[in-house]
């Protein structure tokens, strides 16, 4: 069991939540015939940073109810997942610091909260013209004060008459071109089957 | 019982048709011996090299037969699977499909995760390198991760393209067919894949058949539930189908066609009361899940419809025009932009939500990539049509047929025939 923790270690430091993920899963089938715990708890969370809340849903379904009961983190876990399921902002922010997380969860869900706010931040500058400052600490988790802040930092304009209104800035996004060797190599693989 | 295993000893290195003749001579003797023989021979026969696959094989599948501890069962079928060797197992086919219904239906009786792996390695055991044949163990595979809850493990196996069938190496049948492609579909309905899970369920309703087999029926109603969630214009059984498949669905899935023609209505709340009355047989079937999710679909397709006609509406407007009452439509709209389903922006102050269009301008490095792998995946596809297209045309039927064709149907058997047969064979040969 040691060794698999070194591993998926080393898959969160790197940040490859999809590999650690794909370990998981296969250990998950291998504990099935073996002795040994598969690691529900970091699939769980990491199901949930990658945003594939469908496979997420299936994993709690099929976690051994024994395993619920001796486990209270993987419940609290699922109550984050159940709130970004719903889409309830308010409920999600109060679910990640609800629970005392060990020290491997405790980091995974910090960088879930992160990565979550950058996610939802992105989608308010997207949809919204105009928006109030309530909408946006909700979605945020964010206390007023901050909100504020975090405005002021990113420029939005405030509106002349009315307090609490702000015009979001829209993110530019950067496009990289880059063609590289393989592109060429796939160019002239096209062309040889074209005129075959 | 001792020959048995001599026999076992001695010719799995030499001739394994022999062997195989002994075998399924000594059938009688396997079963009448005690259970304490039996297992004796299993584990003097259990090597992890697979020297004796084909005789732990019969013994193992006469073991289906009696009376066995499914946990002592379950961990010798593993272990047979994960050592055995191809050559051996495939003289034998239809034994080892029998092994493993066995075990599919043990291993999720009792635990059906357990199942997959071996399952997986079986598949690549049975059939070839490159893994485009069909075997049967590929819908039992299938079966345990559905009941295991596990439907990202068997994805792959989905999406690897399967097209070809050998009923003498792997013991492959019709029905084989059908279960494949409608468990696949279930597994991509659970990934949310709807029309990969179409594709899928239309291949087993258009499946050549005389008899309309339940799992044709059972697949044409979850290939309307599908086909409404992804907004596909026909619903209707492909033309190509069997007789009486379209016979059966009017007698037996008028619920689902009673709900796509409500769907058709664009009325939320006709659709709800459709759904209502239908419960019960909807819950019966399975499929209440995924009716629920027709539901929301056409909610979302309402909101999506608006956009063509208006650049700016309020959002009680959106509400009444597209029937959705429950007062979270800024969540629902602000859900719907992330997934990138409509492109809007909410005015909160007005109270307005604005439509425009989309800023993909299709420019960056991310499309280029997209049509990298799809040319690629076209340009691998004309290869595997262009192979399969070689071999039917040099397979000796479709000489025979072209021949026959040519002739005007004339049987005569004369001298004449070689020459012509030869001249065809050369023709096709220098056609290539």
């Amino acid at each position: 069991m040691e060794n698999y923790e070194a591993e998926m270690q080393s898959f969160i430091a790197d940040q490859k939540y999809e590999a650690l993920i794909n370990y998981c899963e296969d250990l998950e089938l291998s504990a099935a015939m073996g002795d040994f715990q598969a690691p529900y708890d970091i699939l769980l969370i990491s199901y949930l940073i990658v945003g594939d809340l469908n496979n997420a849903r299936f994993l709690w379904k099929r976690i051994p109810s024994q395993t619920k009961q001796q486990n209270p983190q993987l419940g609290a876990l699922w109550s984050i997942g159940q709130a970004l399921w719903n889409e309830n902002y308010p409920l999600f922010y109060a679910s990640v610091s609800a629970y005392e997380w060990n020290v491997m969860i405790g980091t995974m869900v910090s960088i879930l909260i992160e990565q979550f706010r950058q996610k939802t931040f992105k989608l308010l500058s997207r949809g919204f013209s105009m928006i109030s400052t309530n909408t946006i600490s909700t979605h945020l988790g964010l206390s007023p004060e901050d909100t504020l802040q975090l405005i002021a930092e990113r420029g939005w304009e405030e509106h002349p008459e009315i307090e609490g209104m702000f015009k979001p800035k829209p993110i530019e996004e950067i496009l990289r071109e880059g063609s590289s060797l393989a592109d060429l190599q796939s160019l002239t693989n096209y062309v040889v089957f074209l005129h075959k | 019982m001792e020959e048995v295993v001599n026999n076992v000893f001695v010719l799995s290195e030499v001739d394994l048709d022999d062997l195989k003749e002994r075998l399924e001579n000594s059938q009688e003797i396997i079963l009448r011996s005690t259970p304490d023989q039996l297992e004796q021979a299993i584990t003097q026969l259990y090597l992890p090299t697979g020297d004796y696959t084909l005789g732990l094989l019969y013994l193992l599948s006469v073991k289906c037969i009696l009376e066995f501890d499914p946990t002592v069962f379950i961990q010798q079928v593993t272990g047979f699977i994960s050592s055995a060797n191809s050559v051996q197992l495939r003289k034998a086919p239809a034994k080892f499909r029998l092994l493993c219904e066995k075990y599919t239906d043990i291993c999720c009786q009792e635990n059906p995760i357990i199942a997959i792996k071996p399952l997986s390695e079986a598949i690549w055991k049975i059939g070839n390198p490159t893994g485009n044949l069909l075997t049967p163990q590929h819908w039992m595979l299938l079966k345990s991760a559905i009941l295991a809850k596990c439907y990202h493990a068997v994805v792959p196996h989905l999406k690897h393209s399967v097209y070809n069938i050998e009923n003498t190496l792997t013991n492959v049948e019709s029905k084989d067919v059908r279960l494949f492609y409608y468990y696949g579909g279930i597994i991509f309905l659970s990934q949310k894949e709807f029309r990969n899970a179409v594709e899928f369920f239309r291949n087993v309703i258009s499946s050549p058949a005389l008899v309309t087999s339940v799992i044709m029926i059972e697949a044409y109603k979850k290939y309307v539930l599908a086909s409404l969630i992804i907004n596909s214009t026909t619903t209707q059984v492909p033309r190509y189908a069997s007789n009486g498949l379209i016979r059966h669905v009017r007698s037996l899935c008028s619920p689902y066609e009673e709900f796509a023609t409500s769907y058709r209505t664009n009325s939320l709340e006709d659709l709800s009361k459709c759904l209502e009355n239908h419960s019960e047989e909807f819950v019966k079937d399975g499929n209440f899940g995924l009716a629920k999710q027709v539901l929301e679909s056409l909610a979302r397709e309402n909101i999506a419809r608006l956009t063509k006609t208006y650049l700016t509406l309020s959002i009680e407007d959106i509400a009444t025009q597209a029937g959705l009452l429950d007062g979270h439509l800024i969540e629902r709209v602000l859900s719907m932009i992330q997934k990138g389903q409509v492109f809007a922006k909410i005015n909160e102050l007005d109270g307005m939500i604005s439509f425009h269009e989309s800023t993909e301008k299709y420019n960056s490095t991310t499309t280029l990539q997209y049509l990298d792998k799809q040319i690629h995946e076209t340009i691998g596809l004309y290869e595997q049509l262009t192979t399969i297209d070689n071999e039917i045309a040099f397979s000796n039927e479709y000489i025979h047929k072209i021949l026959r064709s040519d002739r005007g149907g004339s049987r005569s058997w004369s001298g004449m025939d070689e020459d012509d047969y030869n001249s065809s064979l050369a023709m096709s040969m220098s056609g290539m």
